[in-house]
């Protein structure tokens, strides 16, 4: 029983040192912590005050003491993941203001040092910022580091934002040609990158529809359509004729095409109504729709009895907004197609229910 | 005492001892690979930008699916959180999953529904829909009303009915943080490749939702919800984030989970004969694609915060983790094929194999020793030594655990800002290994011997 008596005993006194250790440990991890937390706050200080006074003033300078402040604060590795995770917080308005801020300080050299460094989640922290500054020096050593990085997808999206933000269309052409590094990234990324060019978008976009890249120009169809670029409907519908034309690029003419409303390529779409491939008279019937409009209405009504489910409901859905909508139940109901019928009326109350909602 | 039977008695002991050092090193594997799966993830979150996506037309729309079963007294409250989340463009599928009570009608009259027939794709069987209801409110809220079939078939019905790319399963009394969704859905954005992610599963204080929202967080009075605390976060921060780091996520939890549609109907969506849908799908996933050689990613993120309720009472828990393991069990002998399959990479080879060895036999193996070792020591088969190793190693071990797990939580996220709070949870840490961890490991164990008896049995 002594013997149980005394395990007991050193097991508690074990217990009791370790409960100690541990939460006197826990507690320098929250003193440290809160230290950094205390020199973030008087950092992020130092920034707010000099934004305040940058974005009052009509030169757009900071006092001398303001600048020391932020090159004591900022022009450090440790500075850099600060300001990068001040910028997560302020309005992303506000970003770009901080950023030409901080560039006038000539934060932007600095930032072109940080690429040598050894880290690669550090090396792209640098990149977004320098996209961020426009620095547009560094757009040759983020290329080459992209070549170097290639499996390394943050970088490479962020990266390639960079260079899209500083303008550099040669760079931004040279590697989106090469579909390895597109492959990898996705097509919202891509679309994000192409949003944000700060250079001559339309003649990007230009050189991108002819890049041999698919995946590029299907990009560079879809921000087309959604920038409504109206002057490049002329090279949307030359794609259209174009010999060896992939089955996706084609539905990306043609959707692009409709959205584009663009009335010479109304023929051309008629036919594709017919096509073989579903997908294809899927978003022909939509096209046709916004070109034509009420002039449509008879090859639409064909869509609604269409034998593929997703054809009959998006030309429902069509036909549906059209103004004169509930006269057109009565020649729908004359189609004696029952799944047309459905989706017409489906489609019809979806609507009026909207329309009421918004009421 | 023939020889022999002293013989395979020691040899019993000191099997379970070996089996308890070398699950808790796999744990602490797990630990060190957590903190650096942690490591990265922070540093990454210092240049993600997605706020860059927030108002951006880039950003992926999403069907948030809640599945909806007698939830009368609360289902009100929940989709009004879900409704005032912030996110560019997304729908709510509440779908009612036959509930006897008033479920429905509470909807119908707050949300202002009416019957709106929905022209959708049933991609996925399920049990028949009743009926569809859009808000006149909320333009992005609608309810199906189905006959009852389980949760599985719920979010299936939810799949089909939803018009996004992604969608976003949900428990419907959980609370998301109002920047839960956006960071969800940023890997989907990012890359291509990923099907799954799971986001992290926290309990919350019910005094401190406000709203719809989580405005403080604080520990409850309740010991058995403390020690539940401290487990989730050893479950999350250092079991999900240590296998995500490695490779090896077997499960996103059904709390809440995103995943890409098409995906998922490519499996033939939730399998809903099991209580354990959520495992479930995540192996399926890893079935279907793995061997394709198609690139997929299943990802575990540490960040975007799921807030739930936990049991209460000793019967609510012992109901909630018998449903666990027999969700458990069910998905490991639907898809025993799998087990040292090399067509299926480190899932087949190691994953499973674990589960099976050390979540499955696991507690079995350890009450056995347990039982084995003090057994032993009554019958002086052993010495008192041999225990208090037994023991000593078994506790300390558990501990270090745990407080790894706080440590990690201190060094990250500090959800818990108070030092009292800290302290609570270090003892709660110590204390977690000192009957709770047996308790959790008995229920398995009785779990296991009712399994084909319960398997249904909610």
């Amino acid at each position: 029983m002594i013997l149980i008596k005394d395990y007991a005993l050193v097991a508690l006194l074990l217990a009791l040192c370790v409960l100690s250790a541990v939460f006197i440990g826990l507690l320098l991890v929250r003193l440290s912590s809160s230290w950094r937390t205390r020199q973030a706050k008087k950092y992020h200080a130092y920034l707010k005050n000099a934004y305040l006074e940058y974005t009052a003033s009509d030169n757009k300078e900071l006092e001398s003491s303001h600048e020391s402040k932020l090159k004591r604060a900022f022009f450090t590795k440790r500075g850099v993941k600060l300001l990068g995770a001040i910028i997560n917080l302020v309005d992303f308005d506000k970003q770009e203001e901080i950023a030409d801020m901080m560039k006038g300080l000539g934060y932007g050299q600095f930032l072109m040092t940080q690429l040598d460094d050894k880290d690669e989640k550090y090396v792209t922290l640098v990149m977004r910022l320098i996209g961020m500054m426009r620095v547009e020096e560094a757009q040759a050593k983020i290329c080459t580091l992209l070549f170097a990085h290639q499996d390394n997808l943050d970088m490479q999206y962020l990266g390639l934002l960079a260079l899209s933000q500083t303008g550099a269309e040669k760079e931004l052409l040279l590697l989106s040609s090469d579909p390895h590094y597109t492959s990898h990234l996705s097509y919202r990324s891509l679309s994000e990158i192409l949003k944000a060019y700060s250079g001559d978008k339309p003649q990007l976009y230009r050189k991108g529809l002819s890049l041999a890249n698919p995946f590029i120009r299907r990009l560079v169809l879809k921000r087309i359509a959604h920038e409504m670029r109206i002057d490049f409907a002329e090279d949307v519908y030359q794609l259209l004729h174009q010999q060896g034309i992939s089955r996706d690029e084609r539905i990306d003419v043609i959707r692009t095409l409709g959205e584009l409303k663009y009335e010479p390529a109304e023929q051309e779409i008629r036919i594709a109504t017919c096509d073989k491939d579903w997908r294809i008279r899927n978003v022909a019937y939509v096209a046709l729709w916004y070109i034509a409009g009420e002039k449509a209405q008879d090859i639409l009504l064909n869509g609604l009895t269409d034998k593929e489910w997703w054809v009959r409901v998006n030309t429902a859905k069509m036909l549906a907004m059209s103004p004169q909508a509930e006269e057109l139940e009565s020649r729908v109901e004359q189609l004696n197609d029952t799944y047309a019928r459905e989706a017409f009326v489906h489609a019809l109350r979806k609507r009026q229910i909207d329309e009421e909602a918004v009421r | 005492m023939s020889d022999v039977f002293v013989q395979v008695i020691r040899a019993v002991d000191v099997a379970a001892l070996l089996y308890i050092i070398a699950v808790d090193t796999i744990y602490f594997v797990q630990l060190i690979s957590g903190y650096f799966g942690l490591k990265a993830y922070i540093k990454t979150c210092q240049y993600g930008d997605y706020r860059r996506f927030y108002n951006s037309e880039n950003m992926i729309p999403i069907s948030l699916i809640a599945p909806a079963y007698n939830e009368e007294a609360m289902i009100v409250d929940n989709v009004e959180s879900l409704l005032a989340l912030e996110f560019p463009e997304y729908e709510i599928i509440v779908v009612n999953d036959g509930s006897t009570d008033k479920t429905l009608e509470t909807l119908i009259e707050k949300f202002d529904l009416i019957e709106a027939p929905e022209a959708f794709k049933k991609s996925l069987e399920t049990k028949p829909v009743k009926r569809t209801f859009r808000s006149l409110q909320y333009p992005n809220l609608l309810v199906v009303d189905k006959e009852n079939g389980g949760k599985a078939d719920a979010l299936n019905a939810g799949i089909n009915a939803s018009s996004y790319p992604v969608f976003v399963s949900i428990d419907a009394d959980s609370i998301l943080e109002k920047d839960s969704l956006i960071k969800i859905i940023m890997p989907f954005v990012k890359d291509s490749s990923v099907i799954g992610v799971g986001g992290i599963v926290r309990i919350a204080n019910p005094d401190d939702i406000e709203g719809g929202r989580i405005e403080r967080v604080t520990l409850m009075r309740n010991p058995l919800i403390t020690l539940q605390v401290v487990e989730y976060l050893r479950a999350f921060l250092t079991g999900r984030m240590g296998f995500d780091n490695l490779d090896l996520l077997l499960i996103i939890s059904g709390a809440f989970g995103a995943f890409k549609k098409d995906a998922v109907i490519e499996v033939g969506g939730y399998w809903s004969d099991t209580i354990g849908e959520d495992m479930e799908l995540v192996i399926k996933l890893h079935k279907h694609f793995a061997p394709e050689e198609r690139s997929y990613k299943i990802q575990f993120l540490s960040d975007p915060v799921c807030w739930t309720d936990a049991p209460g009472t000793l019967k609510e828990f012992l109901s909630q983790r018998r449903r666990w393991h027999v969700g458990l069990m069910d998905s490991l002998f639907r898809h025993k094929d799998m087990v040292f399959n090399k067509d299926y990479g480190r899932i087949g080879m190691v994953a499973l194999p674990y589960y099976w060895m050390f979540e499955f036999f696991g507690p079995t193996i350890e009450v056995s020793g347990y039982f084995f070792v003090l057994l032993s020591w009554a019958l002086g088969l052993i010495n008192f030594e041999f225990v208090f190793i037994f023991f000593g190693i078994a506790i300390c071990y558990g501990t270090i655990l745990s407080i790894g797990a706080l440590i990690l939580e201190e060094n990250t996220f500090k959800k818990y800002p108070s030092i009292k709070q800290l302290a609570v949870l270090v003892l709660y840490g110590f204390i977690d290994n000192l009957g709770y961890r047996q308790i959790n490991s008995l229920i398995k164990v009785w779990a296991t011997l009712r399994y084909r008896k319960d398997r249904h049995a909610w």
